[in-house]
């Protein structure tokens, strides 16, 4: 090691904490070399100077009052975390379904729905109003009426199956009365 | 004894970690008045210090010290200290001002002609790193591995800052305490 090196290993070995990696080379060094060993007593006076300044007592008096403030602060912590641990069983009934502020949410929540549903339907054909396009029953029966109780009738008196109802009826309208029906048939396709 | 007041204090017992900082007070005040050198801040953060610690005493991990888990709280509440001083930008005239109304107590008259009033003003004078560094290998004689392990850094940065700090101090000091 040179010089340099011892004298890093002097300010190393100052506090006497850490032990020295090498401490007969140290010594050997400090021995030979009179610089270093100028050195080594320098910074051990230094030290020794440093270390033996205290800081200024505030007296027992300042302790007592420290240790009496800091106990209480902490007897406030205390009684904080407990009642922080301890089960709220009013605080458990008025969340989250008794709280005010939950129910009113909730009631204008069903309102914007309602109002979006309606507009929703309002369009939807067949909702709110009968549909544009009328149904074949519809458009045969202005025709096909006059002809419908006598041929209830006859299909009550004859035991008659719907099928064979609805032939009988086309059998008893004459070529007008079909060609009216069949017009209708179509224009109801059309729209 | 530590860890039996430790468990005490975890179950609630407050005095228990009244007896913790009976046994502690001095020790860490005393640290962060180096630190600080002002009594008012010093008082606080020692005890913000024990209010912390009792806040997160669950998180101690009870293979390591007290002792040394406490001055990792107080270290860690003087760097934040010394940050918000150096946002004040005229702090360092009222120190002084504080630091030349102290020097005409009579506490200061017979300290040993004035030699600690100068040391403790030099050592504030150094760099945060240097500072917190030598003040924890001179006055509470740390090894470079729990300052490395208290300030968050290397082992070797905490050689090279207490070697800078001694050597600044030394400078500073002129030809105080040399032969």
């Amino acid at each position: 090691m040179n010089c340099q090196e011892i004298r890093d290993k002097i300010l190393d070995n100052l506090t006497g904490t850490d032990n020295p990696s090498d401490p007969k080379e140290i010594s050997v060094h400090i021995a030979s070399c009179a610089d270093c060993h100028a050195e080594d007593i320098a910074w051990r006076k230094f030290s020794f100077g440093i270390k033996r300044v205290k800081a200024k007592d505030p007296g027992e008096a300042f302790f007592q009052d420290f240790s009496a403030r800091v106990s209480q602060a902490v007897k406030l912590e205390q009684e904080q975390m407990d009642l922080a641990r301890r089960p709220r069983r009013a605080a458990r009934f008025r969340l989250p379904f008794f709280s005010p502020s939950f129910q009113m949410g909730m009631a204008a929540g069903c309102a914007v729905l309602m109002i979006a549903m309606a507009l929703f339907f309002k369009n939807q054909e067949g909702f709110w109003m009968q549909s544009a396009r009328p149904g074949e029953t519809q458009l045969v029966s202005p025709i096909a009426s006059p002809r419908v109780s006598p041929l209830k009738q006859a299909v009550s008196q004859a035991n008659l199956s719907d099928s064979e109802a609805i032939a009988v009826l086309f059998d008893l309208m004459d070529d007008n009365e079909e060609e009216e029906i069949s017009d209708h048939l179509m224009m109801a396709e059309d729209i | 004894m530590d860890q039996v007041l430790i468990e005490r204090a975890l179950k609630g017992d407050t005095e228990a970690f009244s007896a913790l900082v009976e046994t502690y007070q001095r020790p860490i005040y005393f640290t962060v008045l180096r630190m600080l050198s002002d009594h008012e801040e010093a008082a606080d953060i020692a005890q913000q210090t024990f209010i912390n610690a009792f806040r997160s005493l669950a998180d101690f991990r009870s293979d390591a010290s007290f002792k040394t888990w406490l001055y990792q709280i107080a270290i860690n509440l003087c760097r934040n200290k010394i940050k918000e001083r150096a946002r004040q930008p005229d702090f360092e005239d009222i120190e002084e001002i504080e630091i030349a109304a102290n020097q005409k107590t009579p506490f200061d008259k017979i300290d040993d002609e004035n030699r600690g009033y100068r040391v403790r003003q030099a050592i504030q004078k150094l760099p945060e790193q240097q500072r917190m560094t030598l003040i924890l290998r001179v006055y509470e004689e740390y090894s470079y591995e729990q300052i490395a392990s208290q300030l968050g850094c290397a082992q070797e940065t905490a050689r090279a800052n207490f070697h800078h700090g001694i050597r600044n101090l030394r400078k500073a000091l002129g030809g105080e305490f040399l032969p």
